[in-house]
């Protein structure tokens, strides 16, 4: 199976706790997923999930320059996100032992 | 001397090396042809530079930031970067919005020339012309539509071509913009006439829509934390041409310690002549105000006597170009100083030079 749909689903969830442990920026969030194994995310594919945060008012956008000169964008999460957050957490826990006892009860078998 | 300066994207995308520049140019390419907005293009444009400035910092593989295609990324960036309605209808109607204002001006002369010397006609019913606006437009319009396009259908074809040969384009197509204007004028002997007071309605209900434009722009502005471009102006300044200011007032403020040094009068702190320099600034300015207005108002008084009233407008219509191009530059050049003295004041350029922070601690030792 294509891991890459399964990722689209959790990804808006991952980006929200990335952002939930401070404030951050689109490169930054791209290299902490790359490093927790996330390594099929780019930063074309991140872009789409931050615009829909942050229209959504999960996520907040503040413009600064960057030590390297550029504007660069730093999102931090709204009480909103926070909530999406949460409601994320314990819905895909739910899910993983839904799956979980699937597979384990299918492996018995 | 270490300047802070506010710098646009392209100065930023000139640390971009190998890879990571080549990236740039055909990113720059694909927004250029995909964003019709400037503003929009630079948003989008900025975060393409912050994003590979970052990567190129870390030594990232550009594919882990950009992926395998780099047609997608440049769309989901620039889709990222979309302005709202209220801010694209404003930007729309402001392109206009100069042209509009110059027509507005010439009706109004023209319905002051109407009841100064009245020739028995109704001014406001009168037939005005717009076929100079309509020749313009229709070439430009249709054009540009045309250039997008074809743009977009060779980057597609051919992949990407060299930001040279785009800018060379863009050059011809304006050349192209302005033969088709003139020769439409004069082979098609367009002639569309409106009553004067439609042409003044439809220009007054433009710059009406413009403000109510503005001020729903203005809103999503705040909605999204920034201020308006008017509000958050700062006013660009080279930083070669910075820097140089800075030496300037280096040298000057060395010159004014050793001065005042012979002279047995204490020696100014930076802070302290930084304020001075900015008080002569503004006596400076406000005298220039004076003479500017006075010579103004002069030369247009004299030729009102004994010229005929649209001579005179004329006149102080080029007058008042003159004195507003000069007191424009007058406005900039004082604006960027007094930013470069507050910086200094507040130490975020680093303003002494040892030499004269020896005179300034040999003064500190013998108080």
């Amino acid at each position: 199976m294509d891991s890459s749909q399964l990722l689209k689903g959790i990804l808006e969830g991952c980006v929200l706790s990335v952002i939930s442990r401070g404030e951050t920026y689109g490169y930054e969030i791209i290299t902490k997923l790359d490093e927790y194994g996330m390594e099929d995310i780019q930063q074309g594919s991140l872009y789409p999930v931050l615009t829909r945060l942050e229209k959504k008012g999960s996520i907040k956008c503040r413009k600064a320059p960057s030590p390297l000169g550029p504007i660069r964008k730093y999102y931090s999460l709204t009480q909103k996100g926070f909530e999406e957050l949460q409601s994320f957490i314990q819905s895909y826990k739910k899910m993983t032992d839904i799956v979980d006892n699937i597979l384990e009860s299918e492996d018995k078998k | 001397m270490s300047i802070n300066s506010e710098q646009k994207f392209e100065e930023y995308a000139k640390q971009l090396t190998n890879v990571y520049r080549e990236t740039y140019d055909k990113c720059y390419i694909y927004v250029a042809s995909h964003c019709n907005l400037r503003e929009e293009f630079e948003l989008t444009m900025n975060d393409v530079v912050d994003l590979l400035l970052s990567a190129q910092e870390n030594s990232s593989p550009i594919e882990k930031i950009i992926g395998d295609d780099i047609e997608e990324f440049c769309k989901n960036i620039i889709k990222g970067n979309r302005l709202s309605f209220a801010r694209r209808s404003k930007i729309f109607i402001r392109g206009f919005l100069s042209v509009v204002i110059v027509c507005l001006i010439f009706e109004i002369v023209d319905l002051v020339m109407f009841y100064i010397e009245p020739t028995g006609a109704n001014p406001w019913t009168q037939s005005t012309s717009i076929s100079g606006v309509i020749c313009g437009l229709i070439p430009c319009l249709l054009l540009t539509t045309v250039y997008d396009f074809v743009v977009r259908i060779l980057i597609k074809k051919t992949k990407w071509f060299r930001r040279k040969q785009y800018i060379a384009c863009g050059l011809i197509l304006i050349g192209i913009c302005l033969v088709s204007a003139i020769l439409i004028a004069i082979y098609f002997d367009i002639n569309i006439v409106i009553p004067r007071f439609v042409a003044i309605s439809i220009e007054v209900l433009y710059i009406i829509v413009y403000f109510i434009m503005k001020k729903f722009s203005d809103k999503d502005l705040q909605k999204q934390g920034e201020t308006s471009k008017r509000k958050s102006r700062k006013i660009y300044c080279d930083p070669k041409v910075k820097n140089e200011i800075i030496d300037v007032y280096c040298k000057n403020y060395e010159k004014d310690c050793k001065k005042r040094e012979k002279k047995g009068q204490p020696i100014l702190s930076v802070n302290e002549w930084c304020r001075e320099y900015i008080r002569r600034e503004k006596k400076g300015f406000v005298i220039y105000s004076i003479v500017a207005i006075c010579i103004s108002v002069a030369s247009i008084t004299y030729t009102a006597i004994g010229n005929a009233f649209l001579d005179t407008i004329i006149f102080g219509l080029v007058i008042l170009a003159l004195v507003g191009g000069i007191s424009a530059f007058v406005i900039r050049s004082d604006f960027i100083s007094k930013n470069i003295l507050t910086e200094i004041m507040e130490g975020k350029i680093d303003f002494l030079d040892d030499e004269v922070d020896s005179l300034n601690n040999n003064d500190e030792e013998v108080e």
